[in-house]
């Protein structure tokens, strides 16, 4: 009786077939938990510009001398992802600062120099493992932009 | 091939492609979560931007709940923001034309604020329309992917200042 060689896969084949497939695998899941970072790194990022418009946006009720009020413009203040959640999971937390000064304007303003101020707002948290900051920042003037403008 | 080789090939060729149908699940289930946030983000973005040029512009508050708030611009034209909580839709009605800004809104709340900041950067509550000034807004848009809410939330949070 006359045998046949069946021919099929050497083991160093097999080895090479599995080590490409697990590699091509590694790479999408590699690939799809990338995506997931990035997609959770721009939610806290549009997040963190929302708190600080916010803040912005509050600024603009203020008087002049209330911006110099600690007690209504505290320094340091603290927000959460999701502060309206109903779960209890209020997301990351977000730990901010809020300072008004007075820039050094270039060139000096001719009305009043001490009539601008910079407000500047500034938050930071811990995503993964990585802190984050972001800042924004805007001057107000004591007279309003009118007087600035008709006053030259 | 025996019958032992077969059984053998059979039972490791199942494993095998269970594990890959359940990582193309997975696969397919993450790419869509993040579609389903980005398209969400999209969506409230521009609902935010319309409603701030709305708000930005008013003349003057003429009715307010936590579901709705409606206004008059400069030029007396009525025009209103709606949260309907059935059909989880957000509403802007201007000038009698009405288009749903929002759709998949799982909350909404609107609240108003005088102008007088008091401590810790808290504004007064409103007890007389006339007296409103600045309005908060924040919602919560999702949508499911096989019955869970993963990773397909959009949350919005405003205070937006009328400048009237």
């Amino acid at each position: 009786m006359r045998r046949h060689r069946q021919s099929g896969f050497t083991l160093a084949e097999v080895m090479i077939g599995s080590a490409i497939v697990g590699i091509f695998f590694l790479s999408f899941f590699s690939m799809v938990g990338t995506g997931f970072n990035m997609v959770k790194s721009s939610r806290e990022n549009l997040r963190a510009t929302q708190i600080m418009l916010n803040r912005m946006e509050g600024v603009r009720l203020f008087n002049w001398d209330q911006l110099s009020d600690a007690s209504k413009l505290p320094p340091t203040f603290v927000e959460s992802y999701d502060p309206s959640s109903t779960n209890g999971n209020f997301g990351t937390a977000y730990t901010g600062t809020m300072t008004v000064t007075t820039p050094a304007m270039n060139p000096t303003a001719t009305y009043s120099a001490s009539g601008v101020k910079q407000v500047t707002v500034s938050l930071s948290w811990n995503s993964g493992g990585i802190n984050h900051t972001r800042t924004m920042s805007t001057y107000i003037s004591q007279y309003g932009a009118q007087n600035y403008v008709f006053a030259n | 091939m025996t019958l032992v080789e077969l059984l053998v090939t059979a039972f490791l060729s199942t494993i095998l492609f269970a594990a890959l149908a359940l990582l193309w699940v997975n696969g397919a289930r993450s790419v869509l979560a993040m579609t389903n946030y980005t398209e969400l983000d999209r969506t409230s973005k521009y609902a935010l931007d319309v409603m701030s040029k709305d708000i930005r512009q008013a003349h003057g508050m003429t009715a307010f709940s936590a579901s709705s708030v409606a206004m008059t611009n400069a030029s007396g034209v009525a025009f209103s923001f709606t949260y309907n909580n059935g059909n989880r839709t957000l509403t802007r009605t201007y000038a009698g034309q009405s288009k749903v800004l929002l759709t998949e809104c799982d909350r909404l709340a609107f609240a108003i604020f005088q102008r007088n900041p008091s401590n810790n950067f808290n504004f007064y509550p409103v007890t007389t329309l006339a007296d409103a000034k600045l309005l908060n807004v924040n919602w919560k848009c999702s949508r499911q992917i096989k019955g869970q809410k993963v990773n397909t939330e959009s949350i919005q949070t405003a205070k937006i200042v009328m400048r009237n």
